[in-house]
């Protein structure tokens, strides 16, 4: 008698399963451990979205005179409605109170005709300043009649990414939608 | 009456549950994997929190990973820029995208490129880079020529 007909015989006239599922779960158990070991939990990261806005052309010079009451006065046409947040950090390799390179050491808001010092090194912890900030942004936002309604965020070049990103956080999360980021004040490298 | 102990029946395991449970597990591995190019997931990258961020999504035709150490320093491969030699980095992206585009244009050669043509750079920089070497790869980035970024961060700690 064959095998195959010995089997049939012994379980009664059906097909043995367990004599087929022992190379198929040989086989799962290895496209398991493949799916495992390329497994990467990305789920966790989110994005910023952002837009990098042509450079801006040189001025030339006019061909024909040009009276200077003629010119356009000069001025920011987004000043009225929007809010500058500074966040100034302790230089390299120095210490203020509890901070450190790197760290935060002095946020302002920046407003058409007011600069006020929300936070600065002398509070107990960044989270306090980041508080008193959030409290700050709700209260312009919160105003009658307030129009103020974008943030731009200038960070010390030294300023780690971490903290402009805490920042960022406070911002959105305090009401204001239109959040961009402004170059630090930094020397340029020289083209090669 | 004395159970038959040497039947070879009674002592074969059952596999077929283990077998579904097996199943499952794959059927859930394969619909969430996600292949992704070492660049796009560095783990040496630690990246700022931010709850605010936005989820994933995948609208853009084409995308350039930039991966930015702690140091300030390009990882991956661009590793042999340097942010104070920002004419090659510029150079480099333009290149890039000059060459994206024309395989682009060959796969829909009806089609405008400067209107329908999207090419994001997503910037994944470490926590503990600094504000200016962050601006100094958007600069380059900007005077490539490209207009839409991203800022990759974490939603939540990871701890």
């Amino acid at each position: 008698m064959s095998k195959r007909k010995r089997i049939a015989s012994e379980s009664g006239g059906g097909v043995n399963l367990n004599y087929i599922i022992t190379p198929f779960l040989d086989m799962s158990f290895q496209l398991l451990a493949f799916f495992i070991m390329t497994y990467h939990p990305s789920a966790l990261e989110g994005h910023i979205d952002g837009k990098l806005v042509p450079p801006t052309e040189t001025a030339t010079k006019s061909p024909t005179p040009v009276l200077p009451t003629d010119l356009p006065p000069d001025s920011d046409p987004d000043a009225a409605e929007t809010i500058l947040v500074q966040v100034k950090s302790v230089p390299k390799g120095g210490v203020e109170g509890s901070r450190h390179d790197g760290e935060p050491s002095q946020i302002l808001l920046k407003q058409l005709q007011e600069t006020k010092v929300v936070t600065d090194s002398s509070d107990p912890s960044l989270e306090d300043g980041l508080k008193k900030l959030d409290a700050e942004l709700k209260h312009i936002l919160n105003q009658p009649g307030a129009i103020k309604s974008a943030i731009k965020l200038e960070g010390d070049g030294n300023l780690r990414h971490q903290y402009v990103m805490r920042v960022y956080d406070v911002c959105k999360l305090a009401g204001y939608k239109n959040i961009s980021f402004v170059a630090p004040k930094f020397e340029r490298p020289k083209t090669d | 009456m004395s159970a038959n102990l040497e039947s070879s029946d009674a002592a074969d395991p059952n596999l077929v549950p283990l077998l579904d449970v097996v199943l499952q597990l794959i059927m859930f591995f394969m619909i969430t994997v996600n292949f992704v190019r070492v660049d796009q997931f560095d783990d040496s990258i630690a990246l700022p929190v931010a709850q605010a961020a936005m989820p994933l999504d995948n609208t853009a035709e084409e995308w350039i990973f930039l991966n930015l150490n702690s140091d300030g320093k390009l990882v991956g491969t661009l590793s042999n820029f340097a942010l104070d030699t920002p004419e090659k980095l510029k150079a480099h992206l333009m290149r890039e995208k000059i060459d994206l585009q024309r395989v682009w244009q060959e796969k829909n050669p009806g089609r405008n490129p400067d209107r329908d043509f999207k090419v994001v750079v997503v910037l994944r920089a470490d926590r503990n880079c600094r504000y200016s070497e962050v601006w100094q790869v958007l600069d380059s980035c900007q005077r490539a020529g490209y207009r839409r970024w991203q800022l990759r961060v974490m939603t939540r700690s990871a701890a």
